[in-house]
């Protein structure tokens, strides 16, 4: 299952790397995205790993993406609202194939589409994921509350590595609602690995420290309403 | 179009060579030099680590060798990326984001009636056009809460980092009249050296480091006049004693407006953060009094 790039339509993976470029362009230089830590972060195809944002802007998955090679894009998945991204023909070809997102259910959760069970089998696979616990982009700038189900996830798989990303700015570039990607200097800043153990409010308690400490770093005022 | 054809553009590139080789040579010693090491003492090691602050300034220096209209576009960048700056500092409401898209597009507009030589709309664009269209689009999303607070800090970044800015290129677009036979290249190459020594004559203890830069201004304005555009002597000196009184006028302006944003700007300096906007401060007070000093009496 792992790597299954060669399954694509060449066309998918055309269109993957120019938006793979075309968004490291518009981060770096229209927006202006700041990395701290970028070193502390693993290849997916060395070590499998599970990375924990917060969540502002349909930039986010693209900030993160394209943290690392083109190449190892094929190993990481992200984990999407399959409400949303699976909506249109196009959209579930663009999200599937082209994203390589993860799409889970929100909204009708059954024994068979649990997205935990979904998670852990990507993972199994031998994928790495992106996470957005906080569950949708909410207000820009405002860290919402944990879902649980990511505890639970942490408690099946220990031994995978775990860090967060704080990501600060993007939701202003592109907030909810809007089209238009408006320069704003962003930061993001990488944790390093963490390990977690304990039950799962120590884990959401552990998750929700880290991100404000990483919060704390940043540059630009946060949460400036 | 031929590159450092005016004795003002080889001028500027000799000092924006200066520029270069001194901060290949700041980095160097800086990159070289062990951190912690006992023998520097922290005094200096401090003093290597201040970022080497020039970008500005070449930029300013870029503008007036780059030949023709090609001068304009570091200048607009400038305007870009400060705004970027004064917006990522600044508290904006989500719904304030087509007001910043306004913001944003008004920059090309700006330079381009530079690059027209429509000075009558470069002066009303901003203060009257966009202070009249950003309101109506902030209105319309009918979003009360905030918006009077949030419409003077999108003005007040327009009018000072683009408006204020961007009189820099309408100086170089000045052409070369009888009392003036420079044009604006050399009132604006004038300009960027007092600027830049000022930079200079600023790390001396006070209160002496306004006289120097105030004796600095004098001689540079002297030399403007007698070698460089031929400007009557009284004015030439009064024009470059406008540069360093308003560059303190400015970064003074700007050191409150940072403690009221509760920001530091000697911080927002370190490297990759930015930091534009402490070092364009002064620059946005210096270039429309310095334009319109000369813009009265000449143009």
């Amino acid at each position: 299952m792992r790597g299954q790039l060669s399954a694509y339509p060449q066309i998918a993976i055309l269109v993957r790397w120019v938006l793979y470029w075309l968004s490291k362009l518009i981060l770096r230089f229209w927006i202006g995205v700041k990395v701290k830590g970028c070193e502390k972060l693993k290849l997916p195809s060395e070590n499998q790993f599970v990375l924990i944002a917060n969540h502002n802007s349909h930039l986010d998955t693209a900030a993160l993406l394209t943290l690392f090679p083109f190449q190892e894009l094929k190993l990481i998945k992200p984990v999407a609202a399959a409400d949303y991204f699976m909506g249109s023909a196009f959209m579930r070809w663009f999200s599937s194939t082209v994203l390589n997102i993860l799409p889970i259910e929100r909204i009708e959760v059954s024994r068979s589409n649990n997205p935990i069970a979904q998670m852990s089998e990507a993972l199994e696979g031998g994928y790495s994921l992106i996470l957005f616990p906080e569950g949708s982009r909410g207000n820009p700038e405002e860290l919402a509350s944990l879902q649980p189900g990511i505890a639970h996830l942490i408690r099946r798989f220990p031994s995978i590595i775990y860090q967060i990303v704080f990501m600060h700015g993007l939701g202003r570039s592109l907030p909810k609602g809007e089209r238009v990607i408006l320069p704003f200097f962003a930061e993001l800043i990488i944790s390093e690995p963490i390990h977690f153990e304990g039950t799962k409010a120590e884990i959401l308690s552990k998750l929700d420290a880290t991100m404000i400490l990483l919060a704390s770093q940043c540059h630009y005022p946060v949460n400036p309403d | 179009m031929t590159f450092l054809s005016t004795l003002s553009e080889k001028l500027a590139a000799i000092v924006l060579g200066i520029l270069v080789v001194f901060t290949v040579l700041k980095q160097y010693v800086f990159t070289r030099s062990p951190k912690d090491s006992a023998e520097i003492d922290s005094e200096v090691q401090s003093e290597l680590e201040k970022p080497t602050d020039f970008s500005v300034q070449g930029i300013i220096g870029l503008s007036i060798i780059l030949p023709g209209a090609f001068g304009l576009i570091p200048l607009a960048i400038l305007s870009f990326q400060v705004l970027k700056e004064y917006f990522s500092l600044i508290q904006t409401r989500t719904a304030d984001h087509r007001g910043v898209l306004w913001a944003y597009l008004a920059i090309p507009i700006q330079y381009y009636w530079v690059f027209l030589g429509w000075r009558w709309m470069f002066f009303i664009f901003i203060p009257v056009y966009m202070f009249l269209v950003i309101p109506i689009r902030l209105a319309l999303l009918n979003e009360i809460k905030g918006l009077l607070g949030s419409l003077a800090r999108i003005q007040w970044g327009l009018i000072a980092f683009v408006f204020a800015l961007s009189h820099l290129a309408l100086l170089l677009s000045l052409p070369a009249v009888r009392e003036v036979l420079g044009g604006g290249k050399a009132l604006l190459l004038t300009l960027w050296v007092i600027s830049l020594l000022h930079n200079f004559a600023m790390r001396i203890p006070k209160p002496a480091n306004i006289f120097v830069s105030l004796l600095i201004a004098l001689g540079i304005g002297y030399l403007n006049c007698r070698y460089l555009s031929g400007i009557n002597l009284v004015i030439g000196l009064t024009g470059a004693i406008i540069v360093p009184l308003s560059i303190v006028l400015g970064e003074f302006v700007f050191q409150k407006i940072a403690i009221s944003l509760e920001v530091d700007l000697s911080k927002s300096i370190q490297a990759g953060k930015g930091g534009l906007i402490g070092k364009v401060a002064g620059l946005t007070y210096a270039a429309p009094f310095y334009y319109h000093f000369y813009g009265y009496l000449f143009y």
